[in-house]
């Protein structure tokens, strides 16, 4: 596993996932990508299916690495079953187990068969942590009856770490624009209602508080905010000479 | 300008504001902790770095939460000492502490607009306010310059005066001969400056603006449960504003033109814009 061409991949992986500022919409983590990218060097013959849900409200999106694998992550989807399923309620790790064992047959009924029928014995899943949530899972699916190496299990839950921290990073990068943006209109809709009762205390000589009572006069009973009427006055758009000697 | 949150209580808002820095502090701390022992555990050199970067971040944002925590909370003693004591003096400035962090009686916060306008702005003393007076008046100098490359600014001596000619001579003649200033940004958006005047000797280049400046934008300015008008500290200029509308109708120009206009006289008469605002507003004063 850690042969010097797996290690170039591994590291070309992570730098790819870290690097990623857009995602996609059919894969927002960036996990398929990055596994399908670096191919079966990563995950050998076993398959991966992504699972998010960033809202509650919103339908899981999930999605494989092959046709066969998309159907059975929608499937599992649409059933609310499955270890993907039950990674991203719990926040925990599902470790290696058996398609065709017990704990599969109990919690998974529906999924275990779909799996099964196409061909894959061990299953095993990874949480993906974005900040303090849980917002999806990384599902590892594996031929046969070998139970899937630890290694494997591990690179996983790296993978998944890392595509969790770059959308705690976007978000936090979105939420933060979004401030900056607030701060500045707020900043500037203040200076122009300054701006407004200067100019309609110098047309006609007022002070600026009686020009400040004709602006807000204004604003309130034609129901719009004062920063727009402001704007207008200054713009001299807008005279209100009406609204004087009230 | 009107606070945010705080409004009736400054005190319990700082103490507040110092409880959730500590707490998101002691997060970025368990966070980095919990990344250098994936790091430990890492099967490939590669793992183990990229843990370890994600760990560095995780620590720099603890420090910077931590010092939020210190401002907040130096902020609230002086200000419960203050009250306490019932004394005819001002209240304590937001910008006191700032300074001490900064090793500088005198520093200068400026929040701008996309133009790179001043449009807000808290200073800890005189000289401080008179210097960020003259970037105002002239168009020019450290704050607006660390604002606009988002990078630290800094100059001292002869370069001050090389590096801005008209702001340099005048800040020199107010007795400064040192300026550093430090962009107010976080996650690539940048919304103003903080400048120290005069900074101790050996401060400069040591990466404590830069952590006093993420510190004061994370838990004031870009929080929305902050209050970038720094508990009442924070001045809009309106009367300029208000003086920049009248000399638009008395001059027939527009607002930005007579805001100039006003400016220019500020600088010729060595006054603040303000003192010739009010000498408009009062009808004393009548430009062009």
């Amino acid at each position: 596993m850690t042969t010097y061409l797996s290690q170039q991949r591994l590291a070309q992986a992570f730098v790819d996932l870290a690097a990623s500022p857009v995602t996609e919409p059919s894969d927002p983590t960036g996990l398929l990508a990055a596994l399908a990218a670096h191919g079966t060097e990563l995950l050998g013959d076993c398959a991966a299916i992504v699972l998010y849900a960033p809202d509650a409200q919103v339908a899981v999106q999930a999605a494989g690495t092959g046709q066969d694998l998309m159907r059975l992550a929608h499937d599992a989807a649409g059933w609310g079953e499955g270890p993907g399923q039950e990674a991203r309620h719990t926040g925990r790790p599902i470790p290696d187990t058996a398609l065709d064992g017990d704990r599969a047959r109990r919690d998974w009924p529906r999924y275990a068969a779909g799996a099964l029928e196409l061909g894959y014995g061990r299953t095993a899943a990874l949480p993906l942590h974005v900040g303090d949530d849980t917002l999806g899972a990384l599902v590892l699916l594996g031929p046969g009856i070998t139970p899937l190496p630890p290694e494997l299990q591990a690179l996983g839950q790296s993978l998944t770490d890392a595509a969790g921290w770059t959308l705690e990073r976007d978000r936090r990068l979105r939420e933060t624009r979004a401030l900056a943006d607030q701060l500045g209109q707020a900043l500037t809709s203040r200076i122009v209602i300054e701006q407004a009762k200067g100019t309609l205390a110098a047309r006609h000589s007022i002070s600026v508080d009686e020009a400040f009572r004709v602006l807000r006069s204004h604003a309130r009973s034609h129901r719009r905010r004062l920063a727009d009427v402001a704007r207008e006055v200054v713009e001299r758009r807008l005279d209100l000479s009406g609204g004087l000697g009230a | 300008m009107a606070t945010g949150s705080g409004g009736s209580d400054p005190t319990a808002s700082a103490e507040r504001k110092a409880a959730v820095a500590r707490a998101r502090s002691a997060h970025e701390t368990s966070r980095a902790e919990h990344h250098e022992s994936l790091a430990d555990l890492a099967l490939t050199d590669v793992l183990k770095d990229v843990h370890l970067r994600i760990a560095a971040v995780h620590r720099s944002t603890a420090a910077c939460h931590l010092t939020a925590a210190r401002l907040q909370e130096g902020y609230a003693g002086r200000l419960a000492a203050w009250a306490g004591a019932a004394l005819d003096t001002p209240p304590p400035l937001f910008m006191t502490g700032v300074a001490a962090a900064c090793g500088s009686s005198s520093v200068a916060l400026t929040l701008v607009g996309a133009t790179l306008d001043q449009l807000a702005l808290a200073a800890s003393d005189q000289p401080a306010r008179a210097a960020q007076e003259l970037e105002f008046l002239l168009g020019e100098g450290p704050a607006r310059e660390a604002t606009s490359r988002v990078r630290p600014v800094t100059a001292v001596g002869t370069a001050l005066l090389d590096r801005w000619p008209g702001y340099g001579p005048a800040v020199a003649e107010l007795g400064i001969a040192e300026v550093a200033a430090v962009p107010l940004s976080l996650a690539g958006a940048c919304v103003g400056a903080l400048a120290v005047f005069d900074p101790a000797p050996g401060i400069v280049g040591t990466g404590t603006f830069a952590e006093v400046a993420e510190a004061l934008t994370r838990s004031m300015i870009l929080n929305p449960n902050g209050d970038p008008g720094l508990y009442g500290g924070a001045d809009l200029r309106a009367e300029v504003h208000q003086a920049a509308g009248m000399v638009s109708v008395q001059l027939d120009c527009s607002v930005a033109d007579a805001l100039e206009l006003i400016k220019a006289h500020a600088f010729a008469e060595g006054v603040s814009a303000n003192t010739v605002a009010e000498g408009i507003v009062q009808g004393r004063l009548r430009l062009g």
